[in-house]
C-alpha cells in the first residue's frame, strides 16, 4: 500500500443500508428475520454458511450437551473474580481470555488443535477411516513422545460425560457416517488400549464440526462460542452479586513458595554507610 | 464430581509474597525497594527475578522503557481505546481495551524477532537481513537510542543498522531480558499509560469527528 493510496478492506461481514442490512451475504429483514435461529446467526457469522433447519438443532443440542458451568472450573473462576469487581462484560471478557489457547491447554479453545490433528491423520489414513490397523499404524507415527493429543484425557473422572452425551446426539441424528466422527471412533478403542486415555469433549465436538465442512480455526471459534453458556452465567451472576471474597482472600490463603526475604545491594550500602 | 477432589487449601505464590509488607522476589517493597529503587528497576526485578546488576543495566532498561512508551493513534491498540472512548466506555475500559489491545501487538512485534532473538544469543555473524534498515527515519530513531544510552554500555548489535523494534529487543537482550514474554510485558507496560491517556483525551459521542472509513471497507457479498 503505497502512501497515497487509501487503504480499503474487503468484507464479506456487513454493509448498512438505509431501510436493510447486509450481513454475510444476506438481507437482514428480507432473508434472515424470522427464518434464522440463534445458533443459526451465530454459525452465519462464523463461517458464512446458513445451515437447515436440522443443522440448527443440530448445533443447539452441542451448546446445551457441552455445558458444564461449575463457577469451581478455572476460565470460569477467572471470570467470576473479574465480575467481583461488579461488571459483567470484563468478567466474561476475562474468563474467555483465559480460555484463548493456542494449541495445547485447558478449554474449547484446544479444538483448533485437535482438527488439526484429525486433519492429518485422515490424510495418513485416506478413505481406510474405519481401518482399525490403519488408524493404529498412523496415530503411532503421528502420536510421538513429543507431541501432545489434547483430545485426550478426561479430567478427575473416568469418561467425559459431555463427550458420551454429545454421542448419543449425534447416534440420533444418524451424523455417525462422517468421515472424521468415524475417524474418532476408530481411534478411542486403540487410544484406550494404548495410552489408556479417554476422549474428552473436544474430540468428538471437533471430529463432529469437521463433518460439518468447517476448517479448523472455525472449529476452534466454534467450539469456543459453544461454551458461551457458562462463561454468560458465571459472568452474570458474578457481576450482580460480586463477592468480596474474591476480590481479595485471607493473606493466609497464599502459599509464597519464592526466593526467602533478603536485602538490596542499596540498602545493604546505605546501612553499612556505603 | 469436583467435591471428591483433593486439591490444595492454598495459592502457591513465587513472585509477591502478600503481607503487611509485601516482598517482590523476596525484597521488602516498602522499607527497601521503594526507598532505593526507581519503578523501572522494580519492574525489570519483577520481570527477570533480580534486580539490575549494574547501574548501566538499569538506565538502558529504563531508556528503552521511554522508547517504547508512545503508540500513536495510527496504531491498533491506541485507536481501538480511542473507539471505546468515542463510544463512552468508562475509564476502566479504556484501560482494559488497551491493554489486550498493547499485549497483541507486544505479541505480533515480538514474534516478528523471533530470529533476531536467535541472532543475539548466537553472537556471530550479521543479523538476519529482514531486521536492518536504510530507512533514513528509522537509522536517527536508533543513532538517539545508541546516544541515550550509558557511555560504559556495550551493545555490539547496534553497530549494525538494524530496524527500530529489532535495536530495542537487543538493548533489552543486552540488560538480560531474553525471553519472548518478558519482551512482550515490556512492551506492553512501557506503552499503557500513554496509550490510555491518549483514548481519554478523544471525546466521548464524538463519532462525528471520527474519519469512518479510515479505513474503507468493501463489503463483497458472498457468492
Amino acid at each position: 500500500m503505497s502512501e497515497n493510496s487509501p487503504p480499503e478492506i474487503a468484507t464479506r461481514v456487513a454493509r448498512a443500508y438505509w431501510d436493510e442490512h447486509g450481513f454475510c451475504g444476506h438481507r437482514v429483514y428480507a432473508d434472515l428475520l424470522g427464518r434464522t435461529s440463534t445458533s443459526g446467526l451465530i454459525v452465519l457469522a462464523l463461517t458464512g454458511k446458513r445451515l437447515s433447519d436440522e443443522e440448527c438443532a443440530f448445533v443447539d443440542e452441542i451448546f446445551v450437551a457441552v455445558t458444564f458451568a461449575d463457577p469451581r472450573i478455572w476460565p470460569l473462576k477467572a471470570a467470576r473474580i473479574v465480575g467481583a469487581y461488579g461488571r459483567f462484560v470484563p468478567a466474561f471478557a476475562a474468563g474467555y481470555l483465559a480460555n484463548d489457547i493456542d494449541g495445547v491447554g485447558i478449554g474449547p479453545g484446544v479444538c483448533t488443535a485437535v482438527s488439526r490433528q484429525l486433519i492429518e491423520l485422515r490424510q495418513s489414513v485416506h478413505d481406510r477411516v474405519d481401518d482399525a490397523d490403519a488408524v493404529d499404524e498412523a496415530l503411532r507415527r503421528q502420536w510421538t513422545p513429543e507431541s501432545r493429543w489434547p483430545g485426550f484425557g478426561v479430567a478427575f473422572r473416568a469418561e467425559d460425560e459431555r463427550a458420551l452425551a454429545l454421542r448419543r446426539c449425534v447416534l440420533a441424528r444418524g451424523r455417525n457416517t462422517g468421515m472424521y466422527w468415524r475417524l474418532f471412533e476408530s481411534m478411542v478403542p486403540i487410544v484406550r488400549r494404548e495410552r489408556k486415555l479417554e476422549p474428552n469433549i473436544c474430540s468428538p465436538l471437533a471430529a463432529i464440526l469437521l463433518d460439518m465442512g468447517f476448517d479448523p480455526g472455525t472449529v476452534g471459534a466454534l467450539a469456543m462460542i459453544s461454551f458461551i453458556g457458562t462463561f454468560l452465567a458465571n459472568a452474570k451472576e458474578g457481576a450482580a452479586e460480586p463477592a468480596a471474597c474474591l476480590r481479595e482472600l485471607p493473606v493466609g490463603s497464599v502459599e509464597y513458595v519464592g526466593r526467602p526475604a533478603r536485602e538490596s545491594p542499596r540498602a545493604m550500602a546505605r546501612r553499612s554507610g556505603g | 464430581m469436583l467435591d471428591a477432589i483433593e486439591s490444595p487449601s492454598r495459592i502457591k505464590a513465587t513472585v509477591i509474597e502478600p503481607g503487611e509488607e509485601p516482598r517482590l522476589h523476596g525484597y521488602a517493597v516498602e522499607s527497601d525497594l521503594a526507598h532505593n529503587y526507581k519503578s523501572s528497576e522494580i519492574l525489570y526485578l519483577a520481570l527477570s527475578g533480580e534486580l539490575p546488576a549494574t547501574p548501566d543495566i538499569s538506565a538502558a532498561f529504563e531508556v528503552t522503557l521511554v522508547f517504547l512508551s508512545c503508540v500513536g493513534a495510527n496504531e491498533g491498540p491506541t485507536h481501538a481505546a480511542l473507539l471505546a472512548r468515542l463510544c463512552n466506555a468508562p475509564s476502566r475500559a479504556l484501560l482494559e481495551v488497551a491493554a489486550v489491545g498493547l499485549a497483541e501487538r507486544a505479541h505480533f512485534v515480538v514474534e516478528g524477532l523471533g530470529a533476531l532473538l536467535q541472532w543475539l544469543s548466537a553472537a556471530e555473524g550479521p543479523p538476519p537481513q529482514q531486521y536492518c534498515t536504510a530507512d533514513p527515519g528509522a537509522e536517527r530513531t536508533v543513532a538517539r537510542l545508541r546516544a541515550r544510552l550509558p557511555s560504559s554500555f556495550a551493545v555490539p548489535a547496534l553497530a549494525h543498522p538494524l530496524s527500530r523494534p529489532a535495536a530495542i529487543a537487543a538493548v533489552l537482550h543486552a540488560c538480560g531480558l531474553r525471553r519472548p514474554d518478558q519482551l512482550e510485558a515490556v512492551w506492553t507496560l512501557a506503552a499503557i499509560g500513554p496509550t490510555f491517556a491518549e483514548g481519554l483525551a478523544a471525546k466521548p459521542f464524538g463519532i462525528r469527528e471520527y474519519p469512518m472509513n479510515l479505513p474503507a471497507f468493501r463489503y463483497e457479498v458472498a457468492p
